[in-house]
């Protein structure tokens, strides 16, 4: 699977769900796009303590890789580690959106945009790659993601990952996170 | 009525300033090369006198560049001809410190060092530590995203920050947190330079002060072997606290505001803090001792006056480059630190070519430069020269896969350096996600993000496998 | 900093002088952060780096009117911000120079106020009369004999402390007695001329300033040490004497010559046996005034020596904060100098003092006004 292929099947469609490894969502839609194909690693440079993966790559393997180097994943992923990168930034957690360094994706219109990059510190436009996390597939395909890495010794500064719990929805962030599925996704074709 | 009449109609007296003469020092921040005054400036006590600015200015559909301390680098901060500046400056109370969740409440102009200050009887302090700390504030800091010399440990203003209240051009008010469920609003609104919204509360996350600190000094006679230097050591499995490198030029400056007893003869010089327990920072500090045996001087401070004193120097580097030159141009650029040598070689190539001094001040440890560009803008075309070099540096940021900026923000200064960056769908996105919170474009407007049209006349359009992307958006 | 100087007629020396500070400023507005009255009022004109601003605008022949001249009036002068400052911008210079430029636009009531205060400070026969309705701290010990063993030195007399505190230099006296000194004072006819040159009559600074160089040069050649000042914002004007002269002028070199043995009383006995000096008991608290700490660049100077003689002093929260006196400062601008009096109060007071020292007879004079503890200089604690 390439990335292509991912874009020509978003043009193609009319609505269509992603998935990763299906292990949190439960797909009921009759056109899903399974996103765990488009898997394996583009850049792991242990001394920047960087990581670039596809984001069909499970956690399983990001973990054994990181191993090899004496790094681990500065946050935990829920449920399993069977679930996918691209899953678990769909899902979203707080720890997981501040180890994410950038993001390549594709919008509801097939364009294959980026943002951020595989550096800590980046301020240039706004931070899309943080804003994406949590987005439940509904925004964007995401392709492609950098995040932050640490050496072992620090394992004890890894929270538990918690389930993002304020039920914040007021009638301004509706508004505007209505606004924002329409500037990814104008013809609503992520469902 | 005039937008200045109905101000000052609407505020108590003190709160609007109008006029040539006394809103002339508010026509710059700290990047002083550009200069524009507004009609008025307003200064509100409360949260109902930006209320009621911002509906004014709505109403009369007149930009609105909010201001901190005005200690910014990228003109973010620089008013419009047609704008009001919200200078938050008297929103400076600590509004309550909570020492067992770790989090303090704060308004916007409250200043970033004033923070830890007062959360420090509860052996507390707040990470984030940008080089203007005694004078920035935290609402600026949000607006920037701003990092520091210490981030490298303890993350970016976006990892510290709990939750913001804040007002929408509409002068609604939205509260957002770091654990709210759905897309991550908080996260965008840290670094969106004043675009989206108007902050008018901070919960801050705070930190432990660590047991135990240690601050390692060295010289190098050779750049590329600091730079060795500095990899070895997060290859080891360490994550110094902070992680500074500076050349000879920016050394001798320092020196001379510090006394910090830098070595002036050094190429190059590693600033290496190391913080947590006793018995880890020990350890820790042995290891790195090892790792920096090239250099030709190392020093560990002796006592917190030592410490404090051999950071003072960095963290004053920048102006203390004004006792050599009188403007400099500091730039901002991230690189993956791998490429750190090469990227400070083609530096002092382009420095011969354009005939300009350069100081480089880097944080090392997450690949943030700072080379500071020497010039005198009273020479003519000088200016001009700067700006081109500067856009050079930013392009070869770009090119081996960095950022035109770290932590200073594109402002108004970077917009050109934008379009090399980004192309003009990602950037077409950005304008709609404004399009989203303020549809009049009436924040900070012309900031941050360069329109397509800019980018098409630069001729600098960001490439895409030899082609120019999407032909059908319009460019001119 | 960046700047389109147009300067238009002839450069003068002044004018020069400033061009080049402003220069040196960049901008950055650290300096914001430890001024006293953009801490009050958060607004950039009554911060280092607006007035710098608005004094580039003078220089450039923009338009003022009397809000230049209401903001440039509220610094305290108290150079807060040079010690902040990393590029080593001479604020108070450059502060100096732009109030002489906003001189003659300043309303005639103005003047005319700032002339009598100028007049009543500056002659001894007035001070003398008015004495009386303001407070005194009177003389406490007997006179100690002087066999001046070791030296003489002379004791700067100050215009208004024979007056108001006599017993500072009495004091002052009996320590460098007990020390082996003898003291040769100047009568208070001899003002040091800050009070002119802050209210920009530099002419009549001029006259003062010169006459006292001359006076003290002679007393130098006939074998005086050192020139030693009790009041801080005296000895910085003494030290300051060299920039008030082109570098051509023959009293340039005079100046040097007399600035260079110029010393406060806390950095003369630094280099003397403490041991034969006694201390009184009691908590105190120090007040540091911004004319030693950021004008003299001593900061902690006072406050070791009082620890190496024995003295207890717990941290002051905010002590770079000027106080509000700032010479004639609390009579023109009360309300800042009053809010200013009570937050160094507050600060002082917290570790619930016996007594509150200083170096300067403003401060001293200006924080008894607000507080019932006594206000001393320190030097008082040694004479016992």
């Amino acid at each position: 699977m390439n990335i292509e292929r991912i874009q020509q099947r978003i043009l193609d469609a009319e609505k269509l769900q992603i998935i990763g490894n299906n292990s949190q969502l439960k797909s009921t839609a009759s056109n899903t796009l399974d996103m765990s194909p488009y898997a394996g690693f583009i850049g792991y440079h242990p001394d920047e303590l960087v990581m670039t993966v596809k984001a069909g790559t499970r956690i399983t393997e990001i973990k054994s890789i990181l191993e090899h180097k004496g790094q681990i994943l500065p946050f935990t992923v829920q449920h399993n580690d069977s679930a996918t990168i691209g899953g678990a930034y769909s899902i979203g957690s707080p720890e997981l959106r501040d180890a994410v360094l950038g993001v390549k994706v594709i919008d509801g219109q097939g364009q294959i945009l980026t943002f951020g990059g595989q550096v800590m510190k980046n301020v240039a436009g706004y931070d899309v790659s943080r804003l994406l996390v949590g987005s439940k597939g509904r925004l964007v395909a995401v392709c492609e993601i950098s995040f932050r890495v640490l050496p072992k010794a620090y394992a004890n500064t890894v929270k538990t990952t918690i389930t993002p719990n304020i039920d914040s929805q007021s009638q301004v962030r509706e508004r505007i996170e209505y606004g924002l599925k329409k500037v990814f996704d104008p013809k609503g074709i992520f469902i | 009525m005039l937008i200045t009449q109905e101000l000052s109609r609407s505020l108590p007296n003190n709160i609007v300033i109008q006029g040539d003469e006394m809103t002339r020092p508010f026509e710059c921040d700290a990047l002083s090369m550009y200069q524009q005054k507004p009609l008025a400036v307003v200064l509100p006590e409360t949260i109902d006198h930006i209320k009621r600015a911002i509906k004014l200015c709505k109403t009369n559909n007149t930009p609105i560049v909010t201001r901190g301390a005005g200690t910014g680098l990228s003109g973010g901060a620089l008013p419009l001809e047609n704008s009001i500046v919200l200078g938050l400056s008297k929103l400076n109370k600590i509004i309550s410190i909570d020492p067992i969740a770790q989090t303090a409440i704060v308004e916007p102009g409250v200043r970033n060092i004033a923070i830890s200050e007062a959360v420090s009887e509860y052996g507390l302090y707040y990470a984030p530590d940008p080089s203007s700390q005694i004078a920035c504030t935290i609402g600026g800091n949000v607006a920037e995203n701003s990092g520091g010399v210490h981030c490298l440990k303890y993350g970016l203003t976006v990892h510290n920050v709990v939750a913001i209240k804040m007002l929408t051009i509409d002068g609604e008010e939205l509260i957002l947190h770091r654990n709210d469920s759905g897309l991550g609003l908080l996260a965008l609104m840290n670094g969106s330079e004043g675009l989206l919204g108007v902050i008018t509360e901070i919960t801050v996350k705070l930190t432990p002060k660590p047991a135990a600190v240690k601050l390692v000094m060295a010289g190098f006679e050779h750049v590329r072997d600091c730079a060795n230097a500095i990899s070895n050591i997060i290859k080891a499995g360490i994550i110094p606290a902070g992680l500074e490198m500076m050349d000879q030029f920016a050394i001798g400056a320092a020196e001379d505001f510090a006394h910090a007893g830098y070595p002036r003869d050094a190429q190059a010089l590693l600033l290496c803090e190391l913080d947590g327990d006793e018995v880890d920072v020990q350890q820790e500090l042995d290891k790195v001792l090892l790792l920096l045996s090239g250099a030709s001087l190392i020093k560990v401070a002796n006592n917190e006056k030592e410490r404090l004193s051999l950071w003072q120097g960095r963290k004053s580097a920048f102006p203390a480059v004004g006792r050599l030159s009188p403007d400099y141009y500091c730039m901002d650029g991230t690189i993956p630190r791998r490429y750190l040598a090469d990227v400070l070689e083609k530096i002092s190539h382009l420095s011969l070519r354009y005939g300009l001094r350069v100081a480089n001040v880097f944080h090392a440890g997450d690949g943030n430069l700072h080379p500071l560009i020497l010039y005198d803008a009273n020479v003519p075309d000088e200016q001009q020269k700067t700006e081109e070099f500067g856009t050079e540096i930013l392009k070869l940021c770009v090119d081996v896969g960095g950022s035109i900026t770290g932590e200073h923000g594109v402002g108004i200064e970077k917009l050109n350096a934008m379009c090399h960056q980004f192309t003009p769908a990602e950037l077409a996105i950005f304008h709609q996600i404004k399009d989203v919170f303020d549809p009049k474009a009436l924040l900070n407007p012309g900031k941050a993000v360069p329109t397509l049209h800019r980018c098409a006349e630069l001729g600098n359009m960001h490439v895409h496998h030899g082609e120019l992307p999407h032909p059908h958006l319009e460019r001119f | 900093m960046h700047k389109k100087l147009s300067v238009t007629g002839i450069k003068t020396p002044q004018t020069q002088k400033a061009e080049s500070i402003l220069r040196s400023c960049v901008h950055c507005g650290f300096c914001l952060s430890t001024c006293p009255t953009y801490q009050l009022t958060g607004n950039e004109s009554d911060s280092p780096r607006g007035r710098i601003y608005l004094i580039k605008s003078v220089l450039e022949n923009n338009e003022f009117s009397k809000n230049t001249i209401h903001h440039l009036d509220r610094c305290l002068t108290c150079r807060a911000c040079e010690t902040t400052c990393p590029s080593g911008v001479k604020y108070g210079e450059l502060a100096d120079i732009g109030r002489e430029m906003i001189e003659g636009k300043r309303p005639l009531w103005q003047k005319a106020l700032r002339t009598s205060v100028r007049k009543l400070l500056t002659t001894p026969s007035l001070v003398n009369i008015t004495a009386p309705l303001l407070k005194q701290a009177p003389i406490q010990t007997p006179a100690k004999k002087q066999n001046g063993t070791k030296g003489r030195v002379v004791l700067l007399g100050g215009c208004v402390q024979p007056t108001l505190t006599p017993n500072t230099n009495h004091a002052a006296t009996n320590v460098l007695a007990t020390l082996g000194y003898k003291i040769v004072e100047t009568t208070q006819k001899e003002c040091c001329g800050a009070v002119d040159h802050h209210l920009s009559a530099q002419g009549e600074a001029l006259i003062k300033v010169k006459r006292n160089i001359d006076q003290w040069l002679t007393m130098l050649e006939s074998g005086v040490d050192t020139i030693i000042s009790t009041a801080s914002g005296c000895g910085l004007m003494v030290k300051d004497y060299p920039t008030l002269f082109e570098a051509g002028d023959i009293y340039y070199e005079k100046a040097q010559s007399v600035a260079a043995k110029t010393k406060d009383i806390a950095e003369f006995l630094l280099e003397q046996d403490l041991s034969l000096l006694p201390i009184t008991n009691g908590k105190i608290s120090y007040q540091a005034p911004c004319s030693l700490q950021h004008g003299q660049k001593l900061p902690n100077l006072v406050e070791g020596l009082l620890e190496k003689l024995g003295y207890e002093l717990k941290p002051v929260i905010d002590s770079h904060l000027c106080c509000g006196s700032a010479g004639t400062y609390s009579l023109f601008q009360p309300e800042i100098a009053r809010q200013l009096r009570n937050n160094k109060l507050n600060n002082l007071s917290r570790s619930q003092p016996d007594l509150i020292v200083t170096s300067n007879i403003g401060c001293q004079i200006h924080l008894a006004k607000g507080t019932k503890l006594p206000v001393k200089h320190w030097i008082e604690l040694l004479d016992n």
